[in-house]
């Protein structure tokens, strides 16, 4: 058990010595090995990591290698039908073929290898959010990854369609692909990002890392999806710094997998800056996901709303920590937290905790979390209607994520998401009640 | 149509009906009475098949057929439909989504043609006006934030669409208004039918004034302890149910 822990360093830093990158990155990327190599990987006696193996990953020889395969479609059935820009990533390298970029100047779109002189500084700024310290996979993100993505809308631009970047993960040989996401919504500028995962096969890590810096009044609707593969591995973080008067509508929705963890990193940076935040994740069969949402409030009049719901079946394992930190000098904060989750069977498994830390009292703070089973009147009211026990149950289950998503102003969004919880419930729920 | 012949049955264990008969006739209302806690929703439950709801002795026969090992849904498709006293909240699922499975699965089981989306969305729209349910109702989720007279009038709804051979209603008139009141009765009274029978769970007089009903019975302690016309339901509201317990008690 510790000596395949102790080979993950050892791993990442030779994954990292192996990556190449363009040298206006070469400052950041030193740092980040050097974070790599001072910060120890978390074993099980990390609070952060208490619930969340790394034995699995440590043993699939996926971190052995980067990632070769450069070239791959992503199937049409992975992704949702959005009149949107499209941006694709192929285990983290950018795929002209399969990408659609803006060509207006209110939505600049460049990948990291071919980033215009004039926006390396953007990207630079966006990369001193990611926590290299705090979180060793954005630091083996930062010491390996060969491309990634800035977006960027400049000051009181409203980006004219949404922005949809999908890295995809695949191929036979187990491999590690780093995906680097770097958005900027200027003051008053406005953008709907939809982030996705996607992918195939056996034995792939994706190591994620997201930046995004929201300045005075800017606007920003967030999607992130991964419904990748269940045999594959996930560990992605977003840093998020909103300022003055910004406010951010986020979406978190995910099915489990054998490993996967996410770290959120929110900051209310500046006075009167909002943040709403939605989450789903439906773990099912053999799958984890571990989800770490961590705000703070920094400065006053903030408001934070999150709203997480789980689904568990099968052998499922679910993690949620739910951390909002309310600084002095946040006075009048809202910040309200709730988690609410049904497991799907007995052996279904629920660890979630929310976490208050405030240091003034001019505060209006609630969480809550709850673990329950489908609700017996729910179930017999949809069989007194004629609706058989298994599709009575699929439509309680389904009905209460479901409800995660119906208000997301992303056209045709909702409705796609829908489709993959079914789909999840009929595969993975371990319940008998995916016929319908 | 049905018959309840010396039904006992239990709830955790607690017998809660002890020897209830009851025979109701194709075409027939049947008002049933009583005090509070006195197994009226118990018997709602049963015959619809809840689980947890343990019959111990007894039988419950549907169109000559005993029904007591049934699921809930098998007796729905047979053509049995309980209006909840207390209709459930179902978040996430619109009420369109529902009422369309609901109705493939009672018709198709019943040999009818299952709707096609326009004939279904034309008859759910119908339905609402005639229960007088604004039709944004449709699209919302299942009872979900409906005010109590909503629910009851979503629960007519679903019975109008459904067209069953038999209707329970618990208490259907409870905390409705007047307008609302009859809003109900003319649902029930637009299915009324020689082949179509309903049983109406009710504490209040006024509903049967407005679906009058061919018998009226009063269930205490578990037991049908006096049956008789409309009439009875008269003299209750003016005696209310003491007279009766006793002899509920000594039977
Ligand atoms: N799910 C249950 N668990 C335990 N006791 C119950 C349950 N449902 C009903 N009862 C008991 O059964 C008795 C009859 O209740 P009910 O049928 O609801 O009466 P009514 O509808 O006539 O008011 C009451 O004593 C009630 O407490
Ligand atoms: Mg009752």
């Amino acid at each position: 058990m510790s000596a395949d822990h102790d080979s993950l360093p050892a791993q990442a830093l030779a994954l990292a010595a192996s990556a190449t990158c363009p040298a206006w990155l070469a400052d950041y990327r030193a740092r980040a090995q050097r974070a790599l190599q001072d910060t120890a990987f978390p074993g099980r006696k990390a609070e952060a990591w208490k619930y969340t193996s790394l034995h699995a990953l440590t043993q699939s020889a996926a971190l052995a290698a980067g990632a070769t395969v450069s070239r791959a479609s992503v199937p049409a059935d992975d992704l949702p039908p959005l009149d949107a820009w499209r941006v694709v990533f192929v285990n983290g390298r950018y795929d002209a073929t399969q990408s659609s970029l803006p060509a207006g100047g209110e939505l600049i779109v460049a990948p990291l290898v071919s980033l215009p002189d004039a926006e390396q500084a953007h990207a630079r700024a966006l990369l001193a959010l990611t926590d290299t310290a705090r979180l060793p996979f954005a630091a083996l993100n930062g010491a390996a990854f060969a491309d990634g993505l800035l977006v960027r809308v400049p000051r009181g631009a409203t980006a004219g369609k949404p922005l949809h970047v999908v890295f995809h993960a695949t191929g036979d040989a187990p491999a590690t692909a780093q995906a680097c996401l770097l958005v900027s919504v200027e003051a008053q500028a406005s953008l709907t990002l939809v982030e996705q995962y996607t992918g195939h096969g056996d034995n792939l890590f994706t190591n994620a890392v997201t930046a995004i810096d929201l300045a005075r009044d800017a606007r920003l609707v967030h999607a992130r999806l991964d419904f990748a593969d269940h045999r594959q591995f996930h560990v992605g973080s977003l840093h998020l710094n909103l300022q003055g008067g910004s406010r951010c509508d986020a979406w978190q929705l995910m099915t489990g997998s054998r490993l996967k963890r996410t770290d959120l990193a929110c900051t209310l940076n500046g006075a009167g800056a909002e943040l709403a935040l939605k989450g789903a994740w439906l773990v099912g069969t053999d799958e984890h996901a571990d989800t770490q949402a961590r705000i703070d409030h920094a400065q006053p009049h903030g408001t934070s709303d999150q709203s997480w719901k789980g689904l568990v079946g099968g052998n499922g394992k679910a993690v949620f920590n739910g951390r909002i930190h309310i600084h002095p000098g946040a006075k009048q904060t809202s910040a309200e937290l709730v988690n609410n989750n049904l497991l799907l069977s007995a052996d279904a498994e629920v660890d979630t905790k929310p976490e208050l830390e405030i240091y003034n009292d001019d505060v209006k703070c609630s969480h809550g979390a709850t673990v329950g089973q489908l609700n017996e009147t729910g179930v017999f009211y949809l069989q007194s209607r004629g609706i058989a026990r298994p599709d009575a149950e699929l439509m309680l289950a389904l009905g209460f994520v479901n409800a995660m998503v119906d208000d997301v102003p992303v056209p045709g969004l909702a409705g796609w998401v829908h489709g993959r919880f079914a789909r999840w419930f009929a595969q993975r729920s371990g319940r008998p009640g995916g016929s319908r | 149509m049905l018959e309840i012949r010396n039904l006992h049955a239990n709830v955790q264990g607690k017998e809660i009906l002890k020897g209830l008969s009851l025979t109701i006739g194709s075409g027939e209302v049947h008002a049933i009475m009583g005090p509070n806690g006195s197994g009226k929703s118990t018997l709602a439950a049963v015959l619809s098949g809840r689980d947890g709801y343990e019959v111990t002795a007894g039988e419950i026969l549907f169109n000559g057929e005993d029904i007591t090992g049934l699921a809930p849904e098998e007796r729905a498709r047979k053509g049995m439909f309980l209006a909840f006293q207390y209709p459930v909240e179902i978040p996430g699922v619109s009420n369109l989504e529902f009422l369309k499975a609901s109705l493939e699965q009672v018709r198709k089981a019943q040999g009818k043609d299952v709707w096609d989306a326009v004939t279904f969305m034309k008859k759910a729209r119908e339905a609402c006006t005639k229960v007088n349910l604004d039709q944004a109702f449709l699209k919302r989720g299942v009872n979900e934030g409906f005010s109590g007279g909503e629910k009851k009038r979503n629960e007519i709804m679903q019975m109008l669409l459904l067209e069953p051979a038999l209707g329970i209603l618990d208490e259907t008139d409870s905390g409705l208004d007047i307008d609302a009141l009859q809003v109900v009765a003319q649902g029930v009274n637009s299915l009324r039918d020689a082949g179509r029978s309903f049983v109406l769970v009710t504490h209040y007089q006024r509903l049967l004034d407005h679906i009058v009903p061919d018998h009226v019975h009063v269930l205490a302690g578990g037991r049908i302890v006096k049956s008789g016309g409309k009439e009875l339901a008269l003299e209750l509201e003016e005696k209310g149910y003491g007279w009766l317990k006793d002899a509920a008690a000594a039977g």
